[in-house]
This record gives structure tokens, sequence and C-alpha cells, in this order.
């Protein structure tokens, strides 16, 4: 098992490297001078000189390439990304004051989902016929909906007809936990709705896979409960394709906060990425995209660790 | 094909789906002609006309601009980039699917560890945000990066499709008859590995389509005035309250897009791919 986990953490710090190197290409790969194309208001006109100098300076971009490169891994460890082109702040600092938001509201609708979409899916799986083209069909939309559209009906329906729920911002914990929680009630489900049809979706086929097992029958015909043989024998079996969904699905939601905190004007780092692009605030944005980047590959390293708990035979 | 695979593959409802997306390419191709208005001629005393009122059959934005025609002529833009963007994905994909899968061994890793899961490592729409920032918005753009971003997808169906044809006594008759690494490669294998990416590609353009309406929702994907489907529901979103209805007519015509896609490819999977397991 300990081999499994650094193998695991081996492979995913080589690929944190990649990464690394593709966002450094990314911005060196170019055609033409990097500083300039940052400047360039998209309009024809070409940025002045002096500008041009000061953001080389700036960015280190008069040094080789070579040094360069081993800076900016050295920052990326030593946690420098940098210094905003528009705040002037840390973008390390700007990072740490919006990310625990994101967060918290991508765990709330990750928990949502799972509590939605494995007790749907295993209730497709059981029951053949209406409920489960009934269930399907709902799973279908699901997945399809844009979380921007869905979200402003969601602030449609319950924010300006219903009027329970506030249409969006941000009300911090330690100023009023009611009015915090509130907020957090839209963006989640709007968050949650294509998560939990793909878990239930996830769930369904896997359930149905288990329960024509061998050692299902078996249970079933030594007379123990339904309920008894959902629980302790297809679900515990069905349950480690479910974990895999689950970990991708949390970089996907990562993703999809882009959309849900400007539907719901949530401050968040998602917001601060959308607000830095539109500004073409580069460094802002190259780091924001480093830690989400590292944050999915180190969920996929977990999810795989808790595979191989789940299922010895993975772990080979 | 068997008629009776066709027969089960188009349902009812799978036919009315298939109309729509026909409609949706007339209205591509035909939509300077079909559009009942100028999509950028404003009339502010027309502004937020409810549908079905003075000529206005989806009513009017904030600007009193045709909504139907901003949809038609959007519909020409988002059918365009997530039409080239699944097509320069599809092509991406199948070589590093093809080569990874055909050479194996370095070939292989660099394809498909370095290549595809340094793509995966990241959340879609925030690298298509990287780019953005670099390369500023717009049609261009957005091809390729989504041109990009999908490949992965075509390049394991194609890496796995590859990995089991060259095994078939046909691929290796080929190569006894002395044919060329590269016409084996294209005109043998492929062709034999190809019915699940046709299949995925109609599903590509669903994913496509609401990518490049999120970014355009955004602002940072096509940029106004050009009509967008993305950016009209964030315009709509500011008169929610007053004239919901220039929000959810746009958004309504995305969902119904996406879904009608993933219904296409569904159909398409049950005619070409029959062994394939069902996605839901």
């Amino acid at each position: 098992m300990f081999a499994f986990i650094v193998t695991r953490v081996a492979v995913g710090a080589g690929l944190v490297l990649l990464v690394l190197t593709l966002i450094f290409a990314a911005l060196h790969l170019v055609p033409g001078d990097p500083a300039v194309l940052l400047l360039s208001r998209g309009d024809g006109t070409a940025p002045s000189q002096a500008a041009v100098d000061a953001l080389r300076g700036q960015l280190g971009l008069n040094q080789p390439l070579v040094a360069q490169y081993w800076n900016f891994l050295i920052g990326v460890v030593t946690g420098d990304l940098g210094t905003s082109f528009r705040t002037h702040e840390a973008v390390v600092a700007s990072i740490a004051g919006r990310l625990p938001r994101t967060l918290e509201l991508v765990v709330f609708a990750t928990l949502l989902s799972i509590a939605v979409g494995i007790p749907l899916g295993t209730l497709a799986a059981r029951r053949r016929g209406a409920v489960d083209t009934t269930i399907s069909t709902l799973t279908s939309i699901g997945v399809a909906l844009p979380v921007f559209v869905f979200g402003s009906v969601l602030v449609l329906a319950f924010s300006i007809w219903l009027g329970w729920l506030p249409a969006g911002g941000f009300t911090a914990w330690n100023q009023d936990p009611v009015a915090h929680l509130k907020g957090l009630i839209l963006p989640g489900v709007a968050l949650a709705v294509g998560f939990s049809a793909i878990i239930a979706r996830m769930t369904r086929s896997s359930v149905q896979e288990v329960m024509n097992q061998d050692w299902v029958r078996t249970a079933k015909s030594f007379g123990l409960s339904p309920f008894r043989v959902l629980r302790r024998h297809v679900l515990r079996n069905a349950l480690t394709p479910i974990v895999t969904v689950v970990g991708l699905g949390f970089g996907v939601l990562l993703g999809s906060t882009v959309l849900v905190e400007r539907v719901f004007n949530y401050p968040g780092l998602s917001s601060l990425l959308v607000e830095s692009v539109s500004t073409r605030d580069y460094p802002v944005v190259q780091g924001i995209v480093i830690v989400i980047a590292v944050m999915f590959i180190s969920i996929n390293i977990v999810v795989d660790v808790l595979y191989g708990f789940l299922d010895p035979r993975v772990r080979r | 094909m068997s008629s009776s695979r066709w027969a089960r593959a188009l349902t009812p409802f799978r036919i009315v789906v298939i109309g729509y997306v026909l409609i949706l390419v007339a209205v591509m191709i035909l939509a300077p002609v079909l559009a009942p208005a100028d999509p950028l001629a404003q009339n502010v005393t027309k502004r937020l006309t409810v549908p079905l009122t003075d000529g206005y059959i989806l009513g009017a934005d904030e600007l009193g601009r045709d909504i139907l025609s901003r949809l038609m002529y959007g519909a020409r833009v988002e059918l365009f980039i997530a039409l080239g963007a699944t097509l320069a994905s599809m092509v991406l994909g199948t070589i590093i699917g093809l080569l990874g899968g055909y050479f194996g061994g370095l070939v292989e890793t660099l394809t498909m560890r370095v290549i595809v899961d340094v793509i995966l490592a990241f959340p879609p729409i925030i690298l298509a945000l990287l780019a953005v920032t670099l390369y500023g918005p717009g049609p261009g753009t957005l091809i390729v990066v989504m041109g990009v971003l999908f490949a992965p997808t075509f390049a394991r169906i194609t890496y796995g499709q590859t990995l089991s044809v060259k095994r078939e006594e046909y691929v290796e008759a080929a190569i006894a008859f002395g044919a060329k690494t590269v016409t084996t490669m294209f005109r043998v294998v492929l062709p034999n590995a190809s019915a699940p990416t046709i299949v995925r590609f109609s599903l590509t353009v669903a994913a496509a389509i609401l990518l490049e309406s999120g970014l355009s929702y955004l602002g940072l994907g096509v940029v106004p005035p050009t009509p967008s489907w993305g950016s009209m529901v964030a315009q709509g979103s500011r008169y929610l309250s007053s004239s919901p209805h220039v929000l959810l007519v746009p958004g309504g015509v995305v969902v119904l897009t996406i879904l009608a896609f993933g219904v296409l490819g569904d159909a398409l999977r049950d005619v070409l791919d029959p062994k394939e397991k069902r996605r839901s």
C-alpha cells in the first residue's frame, strides 16, 4: 500500500511539473513579444515602448529563457506567484483571501450532489420501468443544463418571484451566520444539479452491475432483508466507480464556479479569475490557474489512493 | 446495417430532435434570408417588448432588437465555433490516439500520458480562460482552444480502438503485403476504429456549445455586438425581474440545443456502434 501511495504521488508530482511547464510555455511560445501581447488592447494600436520595457522588467522577460523557467519554478515552490498588474498586491495573498469561499461552495455542492445522486441512482437501478425512465430522463436533462442558465432561473424563481433567498452576494460567517448559509443555497444547488445527475447515472449502472453478481444472489437466497443486501453487499461493492466520479467531478465543479460566481455575484476565487481575465491581469490569472490545476491533480491522487483502500486489486 | 437497428434507433422523439438539429443547420446557413429583422437594428421605443406582440415573435431585448433574429445569427456563430472546434479536436485527438496505439512504447507515453494527461489536469473552462487572457477573445481563439481541450476524449477512443484493431488479421495481412506504415495506419486501422469517434462527435458538439456559451456569458467568448447565445443570456440577466423573457428565450434555446446534440449522439450510437455500453 505504501509503495502504491509513493508511486501515485510521484506520478502526480511529475504531472504538476508538466502542467507548470505548459503554463510557462503558454506565455513564452506566443508569437511576438509577450509583453506587447499582454499590453495590447485588441484595437490595433501598439503599446508605448516605455510600458513594454517596464513590463518586460517586471516579468523578468529580459533574462535568458532557462533562467526565467527556473525562477518561475522556484517561485511556485516557495509560494511566490508574482504581483498583480492591477492592485500590486501579492498574487498569493489575493488567492488566499478568495479560495476558502470557493472551496466552501464546492464542498457544499459536492455533499449535496452525493446526497441526491446516490439515492436517486440506486432507486433507478432497483426499479425498472417508469421510475427508471423518469430518473434517466431527469439525469439527461441535468447533465445538459448550463449552470448559468439554470442559476438564473433559480434566481428568478426563488428570489425574485418567491423572495425566499437572496439573489446573490456574500455575507461573512462571523457577521451573520444565517445570511451566510442562505447565500450558499442557490449557488450550491446550481452547481449540484449537473453533478448529482452524473453521480446518479454512475450509481445506477454500478449498482445494476453488482446486483447481477453471484454473491448478491447468494445473499438474497440466504433470506437477508433487501435493505441489508443493498447496504452490505451491493452498495459497498458499487462504491468504487462512484468515488472516482466524485473525485473527477470535484474538479469540474471548480471549473463551473467560474460561471456560478458570476451569476450570483459571489466574491470567490473564480470571480477574481474572471475579473483578472477581463483586465488581462496575467500574473493573477496564471497564479489561479496553477492553484486550481494543482488542487485538481491532488484530488485525483487522493481518489486513486482511496480507490486502493476500497479495492485492493488496484494496488498492484 | 440492418433495417431493424435503424427502426430501433429512430424513435419518434429522436426524429423530432433530428428535425430540430436540421433546422438549426438550415438557420446557420440561411440566417440572413430567414431572419425577420436586422439583428443589430435598435428600436428603443420597442425595448423589452414581450414575445408575440408587435411582430416580435420572441420579443425584443433592452435595445429593442428582435430576439428571434439575434438567435438566428447567434446560431450561426455558435454552430460555426462548435463544429469547427469539434472537427479540430477530432482530427487532433485521432492522430494522437492513432500514433499512441499503433506505435506503443515511447510514443505511447508521450501522447497518451504526457499530452493527454496534461490537458486533462485542468478543468476545461480554466484552461480556456488562460488562453483568452493571452490571445484575446474571439471565434479563432475559441476554436483552437476547444480543439485542444476536447482532443483527449477522441485520443482515448481512437487509442483503445487502435489497440484492438491492430491485432486483427487484415491489418497483419496489409503489413505482410508490404503496405507502408502511414497507409496501414490511416487506410486500414483508422476506418475500422472510427465508429465510436462519430458517436463522440455529436456529444462533443454539445460540450462545445456548453463551454462556448459559458465563455460568451462571461463576456470572454464571442464579443458584442456579434450576437451570441451566451451574451444574450448575460444581457437578459440584468432585466430578470421586469422582463424575464430576455433571458429565458436564449437560455431555453441553449438548453434545447445541447440536449438535442446529446440525443443525436445516442441515436448515432445505436445505429453505428450497438456494442458500446449505453451512456446512462
